[in-house]
């Protein structure tokens, strides 16, 4: 018993230890809260996009989340890159870092705790031309001052929420809050202008009488007519990417398809690119061009709708579309309901991330070499990538 | 909105009553007499007879002690205070009303000075240490106003008497006009302030720490909503998104301490007048309380009830009037 009792616990911190991670914390949070508010000129901040054709691209991104347990790293090295005029969906479990990677496009992850500590977030808004070498300028947002981000929220990117009941402002009417954005973003605009606008933004979100909804207050609507509100709210600036994170999970089913028909019309009407977060394969099947799975921080696979769901690759993407359920009952056995499958284990402790696959110990085709180092980005298409030991030799 | 308030003001009235009941049945009960404490010198001295106190105490009708006794006497008070008349004071002669109504703007002005700069300084503070959350302001700030709300009061009021009026002379060390002098007009009213400050400073630097963290809480719970983000989200400066979009909710459940305000305006700062010897509302109703003045104490504390029922009233009003959700139903 005696040895069992001096035996430390992995979960319990010492003082010293709690300290350490205290001071670097402090330390780590003041760097990049500095980097935020620094004055930073213009050039400091552009890059050149890798493929003009891109709206988005991310590259190799870090955030990580400074607690007093350590620190999380919740986005984890992510790439991907969201095509003009498209919709990229990406889809994980809950606390995989999809939200936050949205969040980190917008720079609204929570600071100070939350920082984005590496990576490039390449955004292209059309208006910076050309270098000498013929690349397209556009700017890095990873690099941005907050000052200069408050002229790319609302007018080139903007965002949808997951929650419509709580993510207006209850004590201001819809209009004010639908005026905010336009008298912010527009040129010469005056309020009597603004209000034509944003009425003009509630009709196309199919809201009835807009004029009369504009007087209202948000908790005088519903769930989803608020979240139609926060579209026509997104739209208002013609963005060119619309970040719509989990827009659907809060609402009931009928007005699910509802608000996904919406947006689906109204990235067609405006050519925006899309970048839709969800946990629901049924909405992106439906919706996205381009697919992302996310696991533990990372990406996993990704590749087109038709190869993530025809040809799923890693063993979790695999895992996720068994997952679902079915309503295929067998005939012959009567009506008889299938046991909703579900992927053993759980996910790996964010603040020590293991040095092997996140997704060893759950994997039902783990093999040797799955212990050793992260598996690199496998290229199995022009489209399709996985991250996963099982395809090394198919390249 | 007029027949909820009309409502309302009849019910209160039910309340006043049932408030006036407790009062009167505790006044009572208190084991003090205001003539046996005022006739115990004569008494000992033998000049006077227990007989002759005894006769007086059903004069004052204090003589029956027992549960009828104290109900009648509860009584022919309800009956004098709806022919609004609050008796007399024993220990002033004086209606009571009267006394009150003397006494109680010095204390008006003492304590309306000190919340206005007490919302003033600690709405401020309560935002800026909610904005820079965990930083080296949010924690002065926070144990800054915490010393100031762990004061006793007496003692904070003792320490600057001992070293702003004592010490560096700077200021008076008690009352509220200088002896001697005869001033009129403004430097009457300049001389009062000048005997004022002190007591305001102790009611200020008390009150901030309360106020400054509810403040501090309401803000930081309003900047972590999902509202705040979506301001954010649409390029609002950081200032536009706490002054614009966080202020308005923030200050929602600070209206619900109006209710509390108005009867601390009115109703003085018994210790604080006490300590400066300001003759103010408070320290008569600490003295009446020493002294056992039934009406007076009676009359003070209906004063106060009724300010608490109008000062309750008037919160849930502006809640209705600041925050667009609440109606103020039948």
């Amino acid at each position: 018993m005696k040895s069992t009792e001096k035996k430390k616990n992995p979960y319990l911190l010492s003082f010293k230890e709690s300290r350490a991670i205290i001071k670097s914390n402090m330390k780590a949070m003041k760097t990049y809260e500095k980097r935020k508010r620094a004055k930073v000129l213009p050039e400091q901040y552009t890059t050149v996009m890798k493929n003009a054709d891109n709206v988005l691209e991310i590259e190799d991104l870090h955030t990580y989340f400074f607690t007093d347990n350590g620190v999380v790293k919740s986005v984890n090295g992510v790439s991907l890159e969201v095509p003009r005029d498209k919709i990229v969906g990406i889809v994980g479990e809950s606390g995989c870092g999809k939200s936050v990677t949205s969040l980190s496009v917008m720079q609204l992850v929570q600071a100070p705790q939350g920082q984005i500590t590496g990576g490039e977030i390449r955004f292209n808004n059309d208006t910076l031309g050309y270098d000498e070498k013929g690349n397209h300028k556009c700017y890095d947002i990873v690099k941005m001052p907050t000052s200069a981000m408050y002229g790319i929220r609302g007018k080139d990117i903007s965002m949808i929420f997951q929650e419509p009941m709580t993510s207006l402002n209850p004590v201001f009417t819809i209009g004010k809050q639908l005026d905010e954005v336009i008298l912010l973003h527009g040129e010469n605009m005056d309020k009597e202008k603004a209000k034509a606008h944003s009425i003009n933004m509630l009709s196309l979100v199919g809201i009835p009488m807009p004029e009369k909804i504009y007087g209202y207050y948000p908790h005088q609507l519903s769930g989803g007519m608020r979240q139609r509100v926060m579209i026509a709210m997104a739209l208002s600036g013609s963005p060119k990417l619309i970040i719509a994170d989990e827009p659907t999970t809060a609402l009931d089913v009928t007005i699910q398809s509802q608000i996904l028909d919406l947006l689906k019309k109204v990235q067609r009407q405006s050519h925006a690119a899309v970048m839709l977060i969800t946990h629901d394969l049924g909405v992106v099947a439906e919706m996205a061009d381009y697919v992302v799975v996310m696991y533990a921080g990372k990406i996993v696979e990704k590749g087109t709708v038709f190869d993530i769901f025809d040809n799923p690759l890693h063993p979790y993407t695999m895992g996720i579309q068994k997952a679902k359920p079915s309503f295929s009952a067998d005939k012959k056995s009567g009506h008889e309901q299938q046991d909703l499958y579900s992927i053993p284990g759980s996910v790996p402790n964010p603040i020590n991330l293991p040095d092997t696959c996140f997704f060893k110990d759950r994997c039902d085709r783990c093999k040797e070499c799955c212990s050793g180092g992260y598996p690199r980005e496998i290229k199995v298409s022009e489209t399709h990538s996985v991250f996963c030991h099982l395809y090394e030799d198919a390249e | 909105m007029l027949k909820y308030i009309v409502k309302r003001l009849l019910l209160s009235i039910l309340i006043l009553f049932g408030v006036s009941l407790i009062i009167y049945f505790l006044v009572r009960m208190m084991p003090m007499s205001y003539l046996d404490t005022k006739f115990s010198a004569q008494i000992q001295a033998g000049t006077i007879k227990q007989e002759q106190v005894d006769a007086f105490k059903e004069i004052y009708g204090l003589a029956d002690n027992s549960f009828l006794g104290i109900l009648k006497g509860y009584f022919v008070w309800v009956g004098n205070m709806l022919k609004l008349d609050l008796g007399v004071s024993f220990v002033h002669s004086e209606p009571v009303g009267k006394v009150i109504a003397e006494h109680m703007w010095v204390s008006f002005f003492i304590a309306f000075v000190a919340t206005v700069l007490q919302f003033l300084i600690a709405i401020p503070l309560g935002i800026t240490s909610a904005t820079h959350q965990y930083s080296v302001r949010d924690y002065s700030v926070t144990v800054l106003t915490m010393v100031g709300i762990s004061l006793p009061s007496f003692f904070f009021a003792a320490l600057l008497i001992r070293v702003f009026a004592s010490g560096l002379g700077w200021f008076p060390v008690q009352g509220l006009v200088s002896g001697g002098a005869s001033y009129s007009g403004i430097a009457y009213y300049l001389d009062m302030l000048w005997h004022l400050v002190l007591p305001m400073i102790v009611l200020v630097v008390l009150s901030i720490g309360g106020l400054m963290r509810y403040t501090r809480t309401n803000m930081l719970e309003v900047l972590n909503s999902d509202y705040i983000r979506t301001a954010r989200a649409k390029g609002l400066s950081e200032k536009k998104t706490i002054y614009v979009h966080a202020f308005r909710n923030t200050m929602i459940p600070l209206a619900t301490l109006l209710a509390g305000i108005l009867p601390s305006l009115f109703g003085g700062a018994m210790i604080t007048e006490e300590v400066f010897a300001i003759k103010g509302i408070g320290q008569l109703a600490y003295a009446s309380l020493k002294q056992a003045d039934i009406p007076f104490i009676m009359g003070y504390n209906m004063f106060l009830a009724v300010l608490t029922v109008i000062g309750t009233l008037l919160s849930d009003i502006m809640y209705a009037i600041v925050d667009p959700r609440v109606k103020l139903g039948k």
